[in-house]
């Protein structure tokens, strides 16, 4: 998105929350169905849980919509809304101890997870040694993931599955630096451990 | 690093998920050596793998989906439910169905699949009586004149840090978003 993209659609989103503000509720159906898709993946994402992400996604509109009063368009909306999902989903996780692991949530231990769409699948065409390794480091990346802690998780998740850079983290978290680089090295580490036989 | 030995765990972890926006420079030995690309390559299939397993899994969810969670979400904002606690009426999924969502791209299947069942007995639980959801109210054509956007990036944090405790308020205190991660 270009800076006067950028800008427009702060423009939009700063008429409509005005409007929502001032009592037209059914307005802030536009912050919904546009980030809905967004905040569920980045739930879905550090959870790996699809109905948690459904209920969750749900619970931080609900919580933005009652928060809006405060919200005063320094930031953008999806910044703020970030905010909220990683807030809610840390508090999930502290709800929901103990923690349990991605793979307990499988019955059966010889599953690979989902049929993956083709273009997604970057093992495709390779030799099935490497189908075969590819998948199981996968299942054991998504364990470490959910291994860590909320912080930990909702940093590695922005950085490596969102691709966004540190100063946008930076913005989203409020963290200084040194702290998300420390984040990012420790969920590394143990990200490692669960690998420790892959060299 | 010597340029003789091996790539470490730690130093393999690293070229895959550096903890900066840029990897370091590439270790001598990593362009000469066949075993240690092959394992820096297993990783970064493996983590591109699961990243497109889990983009995909939401990204192909039907519109209906969508649909449906966004009419409930609705529901629950005019609802004014309170959301600290757990949100049954705004919850498209009965918790003791989990069993069945072993499988991701099933379970958002079969999430979809029931939506309207029990999106609509969310609405009437709720006691809402919202219309129809429709889709987006608002469109770009209503964007009369683009103006730069009166921006401070730099106020963020402070901003956040501000409706963080505007959330912690007591009028909000049924709101669980707090100051730190
Ligand atoms: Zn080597």
């Amino acid at each position: 998105m270009s800076v006067d993209e950028r800008a427009a659609k702060r423009e939009l989103e700063s008429e409509i929350l005005t409007r929502v503000v001032a009592g037209d509720v059914d307005a802030f159906e536009y912050f919904v169905v546009t980030y809905q898709k967004r905040i569920t993946r980045f739930v879905y994402t550090l959870l790996r849980d699809p109905a948690d992400a459904d209920g969750i996604t749900q619970d931080v509109f609900v919580k933005a919509f009652r928060a809006l009063p405060e919200f005063k368009g320094q930031s953008a909306f999806e910044t703020w809304l970030t905010r909220i999902a990683i807030n809610a989903v840390r508090d999930h996780i502290r709800r929901r101890k103990p923690v349990v692991s991605f793979s307990e949530l499988r019955a059966d231990p010889d599953d690979d997870g989902p049929e993956l769409p083709a273009a997604f699948d970057p093992a495709d065409g390779t030799s099935p040694e490497r189908d075969l390794l590819s998948r199981d480091i996968r299942r054991r990346i998504a364990e470490a993931l959910v291994a860590l802690s909320p912080r930990q998780r909702a940093v590695f998740v922005m950085k490596h599955y969102e691709e966004k850079s540190i100063a946008e983290i930076k913005v989203v978290t409020g963290l200084d630096e040194g702290t998300i680089k420390s984040h990012l090295f420790r969920a590394a580490r143990k990200l490692r451990e669960r690998l420790e036989d892959l060299r | 690093m010597n340029p003789t030995r091996h790539l470490t765990p730690d130093e393999i972890v690293e070229r895959v998920f550096p903890a900066d926006d840029r990897a370091g420079a590439m270790p001598e030995h990593l362009a000469t050596c066949a075993d240690c690309q092959e394992s820096v390559a297993a990783l970064h299939d493996a983590w591109l793998l699961d990243r497109g397993a889990v983009s995909g899994a939401v990204d192909d969810l039907p519109s209906g989906f969508w649909e449906a969670q966004a009419a409930a979400t609705m529901a629950g904002v005019r609802a004014g439910a309170p959301v600290d606690a757990p949100v049954p009426e705004v919850g498209v999924f009965p918790p003791r169905m989990r069993g069945i969502l072993r499988h991701p791209a099933l379970a958002f299947s079969s999430l979809a699949a029931a939506l309207l069942l029990v999106g609509g007995l969310s609405l009437l639980r709720s006691g809402s009586t919202a219309p129809p959801v429709q889709t987006a109210t608002v469109t770009t054509s209503e964007v009369r004149e683009v103006t730069p956007a009166a921006v401070n990036d730099a106020s963020d944090d402070e901003l956040l840090v501000s409706v963080d405790r505007a959330l912690e308020d007591s009028s909000l205190a049924g709101l669980v978003v707090e100051e730190t991660l």
